[in-house]
């Protein structure tokens, strides 16, 4: 069922890319321009004008063959299908997405996420292990002084974060901690340099990549710390009105215990779903605050090449996306069998 | 029969949704989110209706508007946080004191205002505008009056500012009467203007500098690698419009030092740049626009004094503050964008959660009452819906409807929630159908159905009733999110055109570097969002207590 819902998902991005001339329209634009430039270089050294045509023309078939413009979309479309599918992502070439990576085109797709994607790992991912790690610590604590002052805080936390863009606590935070108090650097592309030279010199680069992702990490700390305390929160209330804890409460367990083994212990299945699924997804990165921050990770990524019409990276990084999440779906499902007894292997 | 089946349906509806109501009222979180949502609706009725019909093009892209206000100026009221400041001065000048002179044919309309600069803070500029000049026509010429704007300054100083021969084309039919088009009488800012020059000869001999007509000859000069060189032998001199100063700073400013640097090249001395530091000057401008005409019939002159030039001229001195909520870079009034983005944000975020819930609601319903083949369609359709990236696929449409409908906003804004409503639906649907399920399972249901009651019947007034508290929660939920997606989308460069505060947002995120200072510009928008999604947020909150009872603390 998953791997059909991967080829689904595979087939309707290129659907959308191809079939709504987006890409080909994108292409279409890049072609003239280099045609363009083609045509001014060559006619400051051949003079006659026929010649300049002919030649240009030739050059715009060529590249139109290169891009696979003189395909219609639905070729397009079925060779990126199976290409990707089949884990065969292409070439970019691309000055702005070869920027991000840190190297010169051409570059292999593959090789680009797999540069690309610790960076999205350094910032979203270890924000959202800080919350979790925050959160599983703090709501067990939370659940019996329901009502109380820190839980209303708690609460209260959460519904404004709730309504708070993270990308726009992102620009505040640029704003106020880097260019008013310059705590922080203003220019995160610099983190490119920190990980690429960290196996040459280990400590003082790492101390760079703590510099330059602690404010991204603060901020999305800040914006999703509030979800997760209630998430879990809610969890466990779902479980602490259970009959059974009140039988264990009633038979004088100290509350420890109870939480360990009738609360915590009942509550994990979709604790860890939430948890599994939104490691999962934080690697795909978001676009909106990597791209505020200019953090060269997925998300930027991702926006790059949707903005750029580069239909090979959208198709990869959707595919890579999905897949991610699939795994994660079965990793979930083996963890079931381990965290709640009444589902059995058959 | 019919008719009674709908209003009793209606009636049942609305009693569930008055119960609903009341109870949220009862709660902290729920009063408090009422009456922020009270407000709001009331602030987006209120310019709804207050908003000029072409709002969009005809004053927030409007350069002309723009060219108006002062960009990048932070709201009017820091002047109580004891801020120094230019004040933004707008005045309509419609009574001039005039003079015919009718021996040398010189007819003179002199329009006067005053400036006060209280604080040492430059003003932006100077602007003026006629309304509708007066068309003259003699034989077969259109003649139009030379307007000059003299300024007389706390200094002494006084000036010709810029000078403006108004050209006017028009068929001698309309004779005597009044044009439509505005003339702008400021634009000749030019800087070899006269006042520039009198101000640098005021302040030359300070600075080192001899100004001898339109040339400025220095005495002595400081020159590269910061050695101090007195001329040999050359004369070096240079002319006033090597100056380039921007004309608000002569206007309203004193020169403190004048830093010239020359090379020796080819046996003389040759300038290289020519910086002056200016300071603002404090103190009462005298600004006069002088429009003349002359070698005219005495009889064209007399008419012109009768009828006056123009109806009248507006006067702008741009400030350094603005309005009630400050101006962006392009000097848009941030204060009426954030007006008219109340109505946007509400009807973006109830179209696109009214919609969803509707269509979660009738597919919930749908796929459990019915359950079989359509069941199983609905359901894998969620589950395809579930695990599509959205906001990737979000993008790929809205840069492709962008970049087809540049020129439609509605089709692209219309296409964003498009996208948002077709992706939506499916977490309702499942918690509709869970609950059509076993709501359908109840003895009241089949005792109906033993009745003869239709499944219409069934659905409406025993059904839908039941679930629709659970819909409006999350109708009510959903708000924020089309809200702040948009905004979201707004921000990466997706523009519909519309003044969202989303868009003034990613206009801010664009001038990020420019803009780093102007919390004015940053703030607003981004609480508005901040505000109104947390109303909805909290009104979310507090209505899922009412319906699920195990939620409630206390």
């Amino acid at each position: 069922m998953l791997a059909v819902a991967v080829v689904i998902i595979v087939l309707l991005t290129a659907l959308i890319l191809e079939a709504t001339g987006y890409s080909m329209r994108v292409l279409k634009a890049i072609v003239d321009s280099y045609v363009k430039a083609y045509r001014q270089d060559i006619s400051r050294t051949i003079r006659n004008e026929t010649m300049v045509n002919e030649l240009t023309e030739k050059y715009r078939v060529e590249l139109e063959e290169i891009y696979g413009l003189n395909k219609p979309w639905y070729v397009r479309a079925s060779t990126f299908v199976k290409n990707t599918l089949l884990m065969d992502f292409g070439i970019t070439d691309r000055e702005d997405i070869a920027s991000i990576v840190g190297k010169a085109p051409p570059l292999k797709v593959s090789d680009v996420i797999a540069t690309v994607i610790p960076r999205t790992v350094i910032m979203i991912t270890v924000a959202e292990i800080i919350c979790i790690a925050i959160a599983l610590v703090a709501a067990p604590r939370l659940v019996y002084k329901i009502g109380s002052i820190a839980d209303r805080a708690v609460v209260a936390y959460a519904a404004f974060t709730n309504a708070l863009p993270v990308w726009w606590l992102a620009m505040l935070f640029i704003l106020v901690f880097s260019y008013q108090l310059r705590v922080f650097p203003t220019d995160y592309r610099y983190i490119i340099a920190f990980i690429r030279d960290l196996s040459i010199d280990p400590f003082t680069n790492f101390i760079q990549i703590v510099y330059y992702a602690a404010l991204p990490i603060i901020t999305v700390v800040v914006a999703l710390l509030g979800g997760w305390l209630y998430g879990i929160r809610a969890q466990l209330i779902r479980v602490i009105r259970e009959d059974f804890v009140f039988v264990a409460k009633a038979k004088g367990l100290p509350d420890p215990m109870i939480t360990k083994k009738y609360i915590v212990r009942v509550a994990a299945p979709p604790i860890m779903t939430s948890i599994i699924l939104a490691l999962a997804s934080s690697i795909g990165g978001y676009i909106i605050t990597e791209s505020v921050f200019e953090w060269p990770g997925m998300g930027t990524l991702y926006y790059l090449a949707i903005s750029g019409g580069e239909a090979s990276i959208v198709m990869a990084l959707t595919y890579v996306f999905t897949l991610i999440y699939v795994i994660a779906r079965f990793i979930l499902e083996a963890l079931y069998i381990v965290l709640d007894p009444r589902i059995r292997i058959t | 029969m019919s008719k009674q089946v709908k209003s009793s349906k209606f009636k049942a509806l609305a009693a569930s949704l008055k119960d609903v109501l009341s109870e949220t009222w009862r709660q902290g979180a729920g009063k408090a989110s009422l009456i922020l949502m009270a407000i709001l609706v009331v602030i987006a009725i209120y310019a709804a209706a207050a908003m000029p019909p072409n709002f969009r093009d005809a004053i927030w892209d409007n350069i002309e508007v723009q060219g108006e206000n002062p960009s990048l100026v932070p709201p009017e009221w820091v002047k109580y946080l004891g801020v120094p400041y230019a004040p933004h001065v707008t005045t309509m000048l419609d009574k001039p004191v005039d003079k015919l002179d009718l021996e040398n044919q010189i007819y003179e309309s002199n329009y006067t205002a005053t400036y006060n600069l209280e604080h040492e803070v430059f003003p932006q500029g100077i602007i003026a505008k006629g309304y509708e000049l007066l068309i003259v026509v003699v034989g077969n010429y259109t003649i139009g009056p030379r307007c000059r704007i003299f300024i007389s300054r706390p200094d002494g100083v006084t000036g010709l500012y810029t000078d403006t021969s108004v050209t006017l084309t028009a068929s001698p039919e309309s004779a005597w009467s009044r044009s439509n088009t505005t003339v702008k009488l400021s634009e000749s800012e030019n800087i070899k203007s006269d006042l520039l020059y009198k101000v640098v000869v005021k302040y030359a001999n300070e600075s080192g500098l001899l100004v001898l007509k339109d040339r400025a000859y220095y005495i002595k000069f400081s020159t590269v690698n910061g050695t101090f060189l007195e001329p040999v032998g050359n004369v070096v001199s240079m002319l006033i419009e090597d100056f380039t100063l921007k004309p608000y700073k002569y206007v309203f400013g004193k020169i403190s030092s004048i830093n010239a640097s020359y090379e020796f090249m080819r046996g003389q001395w040759s300038l290289q740049r020519v910086a002056a530091s200016v300071e603002p000057l404090a103190g009462s401008y005298n600004i006069t626009i002088s429009c003349r005409y002359t070698a005219l019939p005495q009889a064209a002159l007399s008419r012109i004094q009768a009828l006056k030039p123009f109806n009248s001229i507006k006067l702008i001195v741009k400030g350094s503050a603005y309005g009630f909520m400050g101006t962006d870079a392009n000097g848009r009034d941030l204060a009426l964008g954030l007006l008219y983005g109340f109505p946007l944000a509400i009807a973006i975020g109830f179209f696109v959660a009214g919609l969803t819930s509707l269509i979660g609601l009738i597919a919930g319903v749908v796929s459990g009452y019915y359950g079989g083949i359509v069941d199983e369609i609905i359901q894998r359709m969620v589950d395809v819906m579930g695990n599509i990236p959205l906001l990737p696929i979000l993008i790929i449409i809205a840069m492709a409807l962008m970049v087809t409908y540049a020129e439609a906003p509605l089709i692209v804004l219309m296409g964003i929630l498009t996208v948002l409503i077709v992706f939506g639906w499916g977490g309702l649907a499942i918690i509709v159908r869970a609950m059509t399920l076993s709501i359908k399972e109840e003895p009241y249901i089949e005792a109906a159905k033993a009745l003869g009651a239709s499944n219409r019947r069934i659905i409406f007034k025993h059904i839908i009733p039941q679930v629709i508290p659970y819909v409006v929660a999350s109708l009510v939920f959903s708000v924020p999110g089309a809200i702040l997606t948009e905004a979201g989308l707004s921000v990466l460069g997706i523009r519909h055109g519309y003044p969202t505060w989303g868009a003034i947002l990613s206009e801010a995120y664009r001038y990020m570097r420019v803009a780093m200072e102007a919390l004015w510009w940053v703030l607003p928008p981004g609480i508005l969002i901040s505000v109104t999604s947390l109303t909805f947020v909290l009104l979310g909150m507090a209505l899922e207590k009412v319906v699920e009872p195990r939620l409630r603390t206390a």
